[in-house]
């Protein structure tokens, strides 16, 4: 039997040195990016983010000559994709597109999420809010608009999108800047701007809250006004369009979006996109496809990027708080994300009792003999230990000793054992190595395979 | 509709993927469940999607078939659907007609296949018109009700089945709370764990409950294969064909009770299987054969379980509430495929639909080489010795987890689940309705709670409204004649 043991330790030294000699003369360093590169968009498909997702990826395609492939995390007013991104492995083949949600989410308790999460890349695109009303709406400015909330608190309905999303967060601080209390006005959440518009349409609502490229084909159609633009400047494609400050009221709100790496990668990835990314950020194709979009070009890079979202990050923290939305925004008649298990915990101990009580048996249908027994336990510590061993000593390696010495114990003849392995191995190779490029763990002596 | 499907970028993989279907489940002991769990990972790397859901869809419907090899020459079903084919298979292959019954097997998969697929094209777009009028509590229903069939039909007690969904959902809850998406354990913020806080992914758990979890069972069992066996005999084309026309109407019938059962939420190939047995020596002139090698009591199973699966896919297309384990997986694949199954799928330009269905009419004529293939080879397969079948399923399992994200965390999951789901099992909890409550338990809660929130806290409308009305009805009704059906399945085992 030692003899075996001692054999088959030999066996492993000495194929894996081999393969080890073999193994570096083919060793090939990666050049990044090697394989599909997937890059997350925290909307749904067809909206704008999505949109300037899809944008970024297809340069990024057209600039490394690899995959960049959008994919859609939606959910939890942006906060699903967000924390997919921030949480994917920093290894540069995630990277997210992160929108204003980012600077306000942590604040509403929908997660803890902030933009130190993240390694930021760029700033690609900003659009301010803008306050719209009917073309045939009494108000003029901006000024006679805050007068009528100020003498009639609680009367004008406004929308655009739901409840603590960036236009109603806008709102908010335009009202508080203006010295009016948030509830002044009621918020009537609505799923975007699109459906907001048609209640404003139809005289539902009196007021709507959102970017000017959103309402671009009914400002042609003069079926609206712009009373503001929450932006430092004017706009340049709408230069026409007041700023608030302009009117008085010192407020600023502008939806963002940029894009970005989970922290923790690499410092030559993190610069390599960085690069790429401003290179295509000042390209013609970039204004074009902004322009046909209605999309603010506004391009921040690296270091000022992250200042942009540590300003964002203050200035949105009192409106939330006057708004009251820090205090969560659950409520409302959902029973909240610990209901469920809760509820299956109180399931699960009732029908296990039950079960319990009746006194059906609860041994093995047909429990192991004392051999097989032997044998099960051999074969899960067997696991653990192949387990274990792929990360410290590699795929190649691990999964070797662990297919001649189990099927070994099992009974199998000693060369038999290690022709197995050596099959099983060949075919992982083929299949997964050659065929489909994965990068299995090459663990402490950096065998690539 | 077939021209996307007739490259060799497609066909190739799709064929290779469906004698893999074979092997597995022809090997006793290694259930198609398997066959479609270690499959997957594999699929992601094809760089057409057709492709890879052509793999998986190819093997789901092989490993059926071929599980009725071991049932047939060995006695040994080789997945659950098949263990019907231990009685008039086996009997047939004792008399030295082991090779017919299996010829019969392998054409009445096929015929029942394309009966299953047929219904499966005709019902799916009337019944997602009627879907659309589904809002939030009657998808709530739905996921309520295929959950509570899977846990009372299953084998066994039914407080193990629900302490089994009820298990899976739980599992499911670990991660991002789906309605608020902000992480619903805060601990696992405080642990640092970013992978627990993104909830485990389906794939890996899914093949270290059936992958990982079989191979330990197969250890614990211990059967000699070759004891009960039956030497492979010739596979008479012209009699089949003959004994078929004979029991065209058993075919047939089987086909159509197969789908429809396969279309009940929870209710799988396996109780398809035996619902058509029971049917088949019901109705037959000469009930007493059966047992003892009646050419019907082979169709009927057989038939009905290949039609089982294409039945499974009406409510998890239309609805996105599976029947059972396979589709469940199947379905947590499609989505890993930007194709999210449910009313809208049925919507605009179909493309997505028509290439499934196309593809699921495709595997049904490819099964009869895929699966000749696997009759004449069985005895090679046997000859093959089990530990190195078990090891080599071990290798895939890892490769596979870990390939999905390049990721030894999933390997960690995999491996968890598989030793938890060793030791489910050997407490007689089944792992069917478990797979279901992972893979459902998302839409139930955020169904139940965005409904709650649209309707103001108000909870009368989800007993009020019409269609909710007839789910609760179903509901009620099915949970009646679950463990009538169980009693039945346990007397026609003894028969």
């Amino acid at each position: 039997m030692s003899r075996w043991v001692f054999a088959l330790v030999a066996w492993s030294v000495v194929s894996w040195l081999a393969i080890r000699a073999v193994g570096q003369e083919s060793t090939v360093f990666s050049e990044y990016p090697a394989r599909t590169v997937t890059v997350v968009c925290p909307w749904s498909p067809g909206g704008g983010t999505d949109r300037v997702s899809r944008f970024w990826a297809g340069a990024l395609e057209k600039e490394f000559g690899q995959p960049f492939v959008v994919v859609n995390r939606t959910g939890g007013a942006g906060a699903v994709g967000h924390f997919s991104s921030a949480y994917a492995k920093p290894d540069g083949y995630t990277i997210g597109m992160i929108t204003f949600e980012l600077s306000t989410m942590h604040r509403m308790r929908i997660s803890r999420l902030t933009f130190e999460d993240y390694e930021c890349l760029l700033q690609v695109n900003a659009d301010p809010a803008a306050i719209i009303v009917r073309n045939d709406a009494p108000w003029q400015t901006l000024g006679e608009l805050l007068d009528d909330i100020r003498s009639q608190p609680g009367k004008l309905r406004m929308s655009g999108t739901a409840t603590g999303g960036a236009w109603d967060l806008a709102r908010a601080g335009l009202l508080q800047a203006a010295d009016l209390p948030i509830e002044s006005v009621v918020w009537v959440p609505h799923p975007g701007s699109a459906p907001s518009l048609l209640e404003l349409m139809g005289g539902h609502l009196d007021v709507v809250c959102c970017s000017v490229p959103e309402v671009a084909s009914q400002l042609e159609n003069n079926q609206i006004r712009v009373l503001a633009v929450m932006a430092e400047e004017r706009m340049s494609d709408y230069p026409e369009l007041l700023t608030a400050k302009e009117q008085g009221t010192d407020w600023v709100a502008v939806g963002w979006r940029g894009l970005a790496l989970p922290n923790g990668t690499p410092r030559e990835i993190v610069d390599l996109l960085a690069e790429r990314c401003a290179k295509i950020a000042a390209s013609d194709d970039y204004r074009e496809f902004m322009q046909k979009n209605g999309f603010g070009i506004a391009i921040r890079t690296k270091s000022d990027f992250t200042n942009f979202l540590r300003e964002q990050d203050e200035q949105w923290k009192s409106v939330v708080e006057a708004a009251g939305y820090d205090k969560g925004l659950t409520g409302n008649n959902d029973p909240g994300p610990h209901a469920l298990p809760w509820a299956l915990l109180v399931g699960l101990v009732a029908v296990g009792g039950w079960e319990l009580a009746r006194g059906t048996r609860t041994e093995d249908a047909s429990p192991p003999g004392e051999r097989s027994f032997a044998k099960l336990t051999v074969v899960c510590i067997a696991l653990i230990v192949y387990v274990a061993g792929v990360a410290w000593l590699g795929f190649a390696v691990s999964t070797f000793v662990f297919v001649a010495v189990t099927t070994w114990k099992l009974g199998a003849q000693f060369w038999s054992a290690l022709l197995a392995a050596s099959v099983i191995l060949a075919i992982v190779w083929v299949l997964f190595v050659f065929a489909f490029q994965v990068q299995l763990p090459t663990g402490v002596f950096g065998l690539s395979f | 509709m077939f021209t996307d499907l007739l490259t060799p970028e497609v066909l190739i993989p799709w064929l290779a993927a469906m004698a893999f279907g074979v092997f597995v489940g022809a090997t006793p002991g290694l259930t198609a469940t398997m066959a479609v769990a270690l499959i997957v990972p594999i699929s992601f790397h094809m760089s057409d999607p057709n492709a890879g859901l052509a793999m998986i869809i190819g093997v789901s419907f092989t490993a059926i078939f071929a599980g009725d090899i071991p049932a047939t020459y060995l006695r040994i079903p080789g997945t659950p659907a098949s263990a019907a084919a231990t009685l008039d298979g086996h009997e047939l292959a004792k008399q030295g007609k082991g090779g017919f019954a299996l010829m019969l097997d392998l054409l009445c998969s096929c015929l029942g296949g394309l009966i299953g697929v047929g219904l499966l094209i005709l019902v799916a777009s009337p019944l997602a018109s009627f879907a659309l009028l589904f809002s939030d509590f009657e998808y709530f229903w739905l996921g309520v009700l295929g959950l509570s069939m899977s846990a009372f039909v299953t084998q066994g007690s039914t407080g193990r089945g629900l302490i089994a969904a009820m298990l899976g959902v739980l599992i499911g809850t670990v991660g991002m709370d789906v309605v608020t998406g902000s992480p619903r354990y805060p601990i696992m913020e405080e642990l640092g764990s970013v992978e627990l806080m993104r909830g485990f992914s389906f794939i890996p758990v899914m093949i270290g409950l059936f992958g990982i979890a079989e191979v330990l069972r197969n250890i614990k069992t211990d059967v000699s294969w070759s004891e009960s066996s039956v030497e492979p005999s010739a596979t008479p084309l012209s009699e089949t064909v003959l004994a078929m026309w004979k029991y065209k109407l058993t075919m047939f019938g089987s086909s159509v009770i197969g789908t429809i059962i396969g279309a009940l939420p929870g209710a799988g190939a396996d109780v398809a299987a035996w619902g058509a047995y029971g049917l088949a020596k019901k109705t037959s002139r000469d009930p007493d054969k059966f047992g003892n090698g009646a050419i019907e009591g082979v169709i009927a199973p057989t038939s009905a379980n290949n039609a089982a699966v294409a039945g499974a896919w009406i409510p998890a297309l239309v609805f996105g509430v599976p029947g059972d384990a396979v589709t469940a997986i199947v379905l947590g694949a499609m989505l890993m495929y930007d194709i999210t199954p449910g009313p809208e799928l049925f919507k605009g330009d179909m493309t997505q639909v028509r290439g499934i269905f196309g593809i699921a009419l495709l595997t049904q004529l490819l099964l009869l080489p895929a699966g000749y293939v696997g009759l004449k080879a069985f005895g090679v397969l046997l000859r093959l010795p089990r530990r190195f079948v078990l090891a080599g399923v071990v290798v895939f399992s890892v490769v596979g987890a870990y390939a999905l994200n390049n990721s030894l965390f999933d390997v960690y999951v995999m491996l968890a689940f598989g030793l938890v789901g060793y030791f489910l099992e050997s407490k007689r909890i089944p792992l069917a309705p478990l797979i279901l409550g992972l893979i459902l338990g998302e839409l139930v809660e955020r169904k139940l709670r965005t409904g709650l929130i649209s309707s103001g806290g108000d909870f009368t409308p989800m007993f009020t409204r019409p269609i909710c009305i007839g789910l609760i009805v179903m509901l009620v009704l099915m949970l009646a004649s679950g463990p009538l059906l169980r009693s039945y399945q346990g007397r026609t085992v003894d028969a």
